[in-house]
């Protein structure tokens, strides 16, 4: 080794204060000019993959390497949880539920019903596959957490198999498909799922296929579709060894619109002049038959979290954020965060928020956000991090907002609100 | 269950993997954030990056098997010697030569950004510093590139590059401080270089 490789004081200041950088994701302010300013920005400037294509790739690796692996079991999955019961079905006189409300979940992400086309992946049925395609939902699978209930009642012709299930301290997640032999297709709305008690869990995020999907490898035939749906389970009281829950789905015919006649020229129908906006009147669709309303009951063992009661608050650009607590369970780390509104103008706030788990590189981002009780802001990181020991931090780099009223602004507070907790 | 971090893990996960397909996921999901971010310094493009990325990828799925542990840090080691001989091979075939690369085609930055303006910003960002660090001499580039963006230590740097842990040490610092030189010079002393949005 040459003596220019030789450090000197100043390259290992250098290298400790990269290093710093690095694990704290470039969030921390540096003097803007300064070269650990230009480290911080390397830092925060980290390119990140689509996450469909890195799903894709995820089930792609996965059938290669099954292919070069011994024959796979077969598709029962084992009731390897020490608490799991048969489920059970009744016959229960249908309620009508009112799902969550319009603003309760405001900015959240959802990953709603897709239909591709592509190549056929035989073997691994649907629900299975949709599994797969979400970093929390892949790991309680891979982890045999996930209740297999093959429930299915037929109606009309019309067969709805709630096929699986899983249930945590964040959230429920189910997953169905329906299948009708001619091929026709259906809406399964309302679905509402409710405690034995009657306590409600409102909709989160869900996943669909029908048809072909190149990108999640599902052939489904005509008249099949699957789905699974995520319910915040923050309601449940307590830490059950079992829920006692019921799904009830009003299933529908599917009606497509039919081709439109063409643009209407203007509202008077003659040809537009130039400038003149063009304006097609749509008629709305017709709902489509209600086949019929389906109800399960089923029992499932529950998971409980790892509650950090942080209680922390920090203060930046006036702002006072506390971050309440953080729950952690195999499917989802779930952080609370309440602040104050700022400002005079009413404004729906959100903020950007990261999280670097124990053993993390870098922080991830946050799934979705849900501001169900303003002002307490939930923001869910849908993965698999509950085996992690140690530190915590969850930065809150930015505030933003809209404004309700006219011109609309956006309004954007700097941070960082920085957290560091521990999660018993 | 016992709590062991990733690294400790690592070991026990590469043995499962070999007969349990579903073990390899969480390498996969340890890594991937890593090598793309790596590969999309190197190359730029998003097609381009999410190519080598699933070849890199491919090829560890093909040869797990005859991958041998030996100790923290030989897996990464082995894994971003696979993605930089794909880099390596893909200029070879004198892809990457182009000038500029249009926003559109980068790819997006883990930021949590929000609104489209901000994420063109950040795409811009993304441009200016690949370009900088694309006029240092290869091994520097190198070697911050994995370090800022593949997430190596400087050990591991080392092993991957055939060098002494002290001389990455030294390419790392003596190439930030030329990349400092250069950014200031570009851009002057008042850009704001935090991660925060200006106002």
């Amino acid at each position: 080794m040459s003596r220019r490789d030789e450090l000197t004081e100043r390259d290992r200041r250098l290298l400790e204060e990269v290093e710093e950088i690095i694990a704290n994701g470039g969030s921390e302010r540096r003097e803007a000019d300064s070269l650990y300013g230009l480290c911080a920005h390397l830092a925060d400037t980290v390119p990140e993959a689509d996450g469909a294509f890195q799903e894709r790739l995820e089930a792609r690796l996965v059938a290669r390497a099954e292919a070069q692996t011994a024959p796979a079991e077969g598709e029962e999955a084992t009731a390897a949880h020490a608490s799991r019961r048969q489920p059970r079905l009744r016959r229960i006189i249908p309620r009508v539920l009112v799902p969550t409300t319009r603003l309760a979940w405001a900015g959240m992400v959802v990953a709603a019903l897709l239909i591709f086309s592509a190549v056929a992946y035989a073997g691994v049925p649907a629900v299975r596959q949709l599994f797969q395609q979400e970093p929390g939902l892949q790991h309680v699978q891979q982890a045999d957490l996930v209740q297999e209930l093959d429930l299915s009642q037929t109606v009309n012709g019309v067969t709805f198999t709630l096929e699986r299930a899983y249930a945590d301290a964040n959230r429920i997640v189910v997953g169905y498909s329906v299948k009708d032999p001619d091929g026709q297709r259906y809406h399964t709305d309302p679905l509402t799922l409710t405690g034995a008690d009657g306590t409600v869990f409102p909709g989160t995020t869900g996943l669909g296929a029908a048809g072909k999907s190149a990108i999640f490898g599902i052939e489904l035939p005509p008249g099949e579709k699957a789905d699974v749906l995520s319910f915040d389970a923050a309601a449940v009281e307590g830490t059950p060894v079992e829920l006692d829950l019921r799904l009830v789905v009003e299933v529908r015919e599917l009606v497509l619109p039919t081709d439109t006649q063409g643009l209407s020229a203007s509202p008077t129908g003659l040809p537009a002049e130039p400038g003149e906006p063009m304006v097609e009147e749509l008629e709305p669709m017709p709902p489509g038959a209600v086949v019929g309303t389906f109800t399960f009951d089923f029992s499932m063992p529950f998971i409980p979290g790892r509650v950090a009661e942080v209680n922390q608050t920090v203060e930046a650009a006036g702002v006072a954020v506390t971050l309440q607590r953080v729950v952690v369970t195999p499917s989802e780390t779930r952080a609370h965060l309440r602040f104050d509104p700022p400002g005079e103008v009413e404004t729906i706030w959100t903020s950007i928020v990261t999280l670097k788990a124990p053993g993390d590189v870098r922080s991830r981002s946050r799934f979705y956000s849900a501001a169900a009780d303003s002002p307490v802001h939930t923001y869910g990181f849908l993965a698999p991090l509950y085996d992690r020991r140690g530190e915590w931090t969850l930065t809150v780099n930015e505030l933003v907002g809209t404004e309700l009223v006219p011109p609309y602004n956006d309004v954007r507070l700097a941070g960082p609100w920085v957290f560091r907790f521990r999660v018993p | 269950m016992v709590s062991q971090s990733y690294p400790e893990r690592e070991q026990e996960l590469l043995k499962q993997a070999r007969r349990d397909p579903a073990a390899f996921q969480e390498l996969y999901n340890h890594y991937f954030p890593r090598i793309y971010a790596y590969v999309s310094y190197r190359v730029g493009r998003v097609r381009d990056s999410e190519d080598i990325a699933a070849d890199t990828f491919l090829t560890v799925v093909d040869n797990l098997n005859g991958f041998e542990w030996r100790g923290e840090g030989s897996f990464a080691a082995w894994l971003f010697r696979i993605a930089r001989n794909r880099v390596s091979d893909f200029y070879r075939r004198g892809r990457g030569s182009e000038e500029t690369i249009p926003l559109e085609d980068l790819p997006d930055l883990a930021s949590g950004v929000l609104l489209p303006a901000d994420a063109l910003a950040q795409k811009e960002k993304f441009a200016c510093l690949r370009r900088l660090i694309g006029t240092l001499s290869p091994r520097r580039q190198e070697v911050i590139t994995l370090r800022f963006f593949g997430g190596l230590r400087n050990k591991e740097i080392a092993a991957l590059l055939d060098l002494d842990e002290r001389t990455v040490a030294s390419h790392l610092c003596r190439g930030l401080r030329v990349l400092h030189r250069k950014y200031v010079d570009e851009f002057g002393p008042k850009e704001e270089m935090h991660s925060e949005q200006t106002r």
